[in-house]
């Protein structure tokens, strides 16, 4: 049986495990384009008279088949997961009123170039190399959060601007603590005793945008990791000018970002002998092999310019005039112009 | 028998036409955030 083969008996077969009350209920078959166009089968069952229903990826379960198991196993276990899951404690009217959402409003930052297809369905902005999407923070605990992406038609229903959602965004994201460590300090937090021996330093210096820059010591080596308390989304404080200035106060001058994932990013001082050849190179390199594909931020490194007080792409950095016509009209993050590179857009 | 874990979410209709996807994601703060960061961390202290 063949992957289309089987979504579609699936979809035929699936109301004779279902409990009586799903007599009436429609099953479809979805496509569901995740972040970095990442496309998986949903099964969904919507009970008849229900605003809410399950989407149940059943890719995994086709993988389960192919390894030699029981179809019938399979539907059962299908209508298990969806019969059984956990509902979102939520009232959906709610996220019609924006002035209850704009505080919950946070920022995805992508790539846009690999989100083309996806962004034509989503609110969104463009800065730079990036588009900021925007999700509902809908519930949150230590274990993870509830979110819903910012699409079209929700703004349609709202009846606001994608500018407005871009600047409560912003303010909302500001209020779920920034964090800026040393990059040492932030593999420890995360491996806890698991990294003890391995040679990192026992005293951790914390959060360092709440220290004064005076009292930091950075060493050109030095590796910062910027990202938010909860460790989700936070590359999109790249679009916080206050705290990309912050963070050249702290380094003391211009720094390369990395874009290592969706949820935080890595900064260099840009001092030293440092080849962005390397550094794009390492990017391509970590994203192909270890970062999950949803979740891959970008290829393309970043660099602050502190005279101008903006990111940018590092490669238009180092040449704009010889890099000019690789761009658009969204080449700077910020929207503002190297005018001390010579080049007025 | 041990019950598997499958990723799920939520398609929710907010109104005629208007429908969004509700996800449910654990936070990042896992052992493959480390390891892809520890990668830098190597490749970077020889530069």
């Amino acid at each position: 049986m063949t992957k289309e083969e089987f979504n579609k008996k699936v979809q035929e077969e699936i109301k004779n495990y279902l409990p009586e009350e799903y007599a009436s209920a429609r099953v479809l078959i979805r496509e569901i384009v995740n972040c970095n166009e990442q496309k998986r089968t949903a099964l969904q069952i919507v009970k008849e008279g229900d605003n809410m229903a399950p989407n149940v990826y059943i890719d995994e379960f086709f993988d389960n088949y192919k390894k030699a198991e029981d179809f019938d196993r399979i539907l059962k276990e299908i209508a298990d997961v969806a019969t059984n899951a956990e509902r979102p404690d939520i009232d959906i009217n709610r996220l019609t009123n924006y002035d209850l959402m704009k505080d919950r409003l946070t920022i995805e930052l992508v790539d846009k170039n690999m989100n083309s297809e996806r962004l034509k369905e989503l609110a969104h902005t463009k800065h730079g190399d990036f588009a900021a999407t925007y999700r509902i923070i809908i519930s949150e605990t230590a274990e993870g959060r509830s979110t819903a992406l910012v699409n079209n038609s929700v703004v349609k229903q709202w009846g606001v601007t994608v500018e407005q959602i871009h600047q409560d965004a912003l303010k909302a994201d500001l209020l779920r603590e920034p964090e800026l460590y040393k990059m040492q300090d932030i593999i420890a937090d995360i491996m806890g005793s698991e990294f003890a021996g391995f040679g990192f330093p026992e005293e951790r210096e914390g959060n360092l945008l709440k220290k004064d820059p005076e009292d930091i010591e950075i060493d050109s080596k030095d590796m910062l990791v910027l990202t938010n308390k909860n460790r989700t989304n936070g590359a999109g404080l790249l679009l916080q000018e206050e705290i990309l200035k912050k963070v050249s106060d702290i380094i003391g001058g211009d720094y390369y970002v990395l874009p290592s994932s969706i949820h935080e990013t890595i900064i260099l001082p840009a001092e030293g002998d440092i080849e962005l050849d390397m550094l794009e190179e390492m990017v391509k390199e970590v994203n192909r092999e270890e970062v999950a594909p949803q979740e891959i931020l970008s290829n393309e490194v970043q660099y602050y310019d502190r005279d101008n007080a903006m990111l940018v792409n590092a490669r238009i950095h180092e040449n704009p005039v010889k890099n000019f016509d690789r761009g658009n009209d969204h080449l700077f993050a910020t929207g503002k112009r190297l005018k001390n590179k010579g080049l007025e857009l | 028998m041990m019950k598997r874990k499958y990723d799920m979410d939520y398609a929710a209709t907010v109104e005629k036409d208007v429908e969004i996807r509700i996800e449910k994601t654990s936070t990042t703060k896992d052992k493959a955030t480390a390891d892809y960061l520890k990668t830098y961390a190597d490749k970077l202290k020889n530069r």
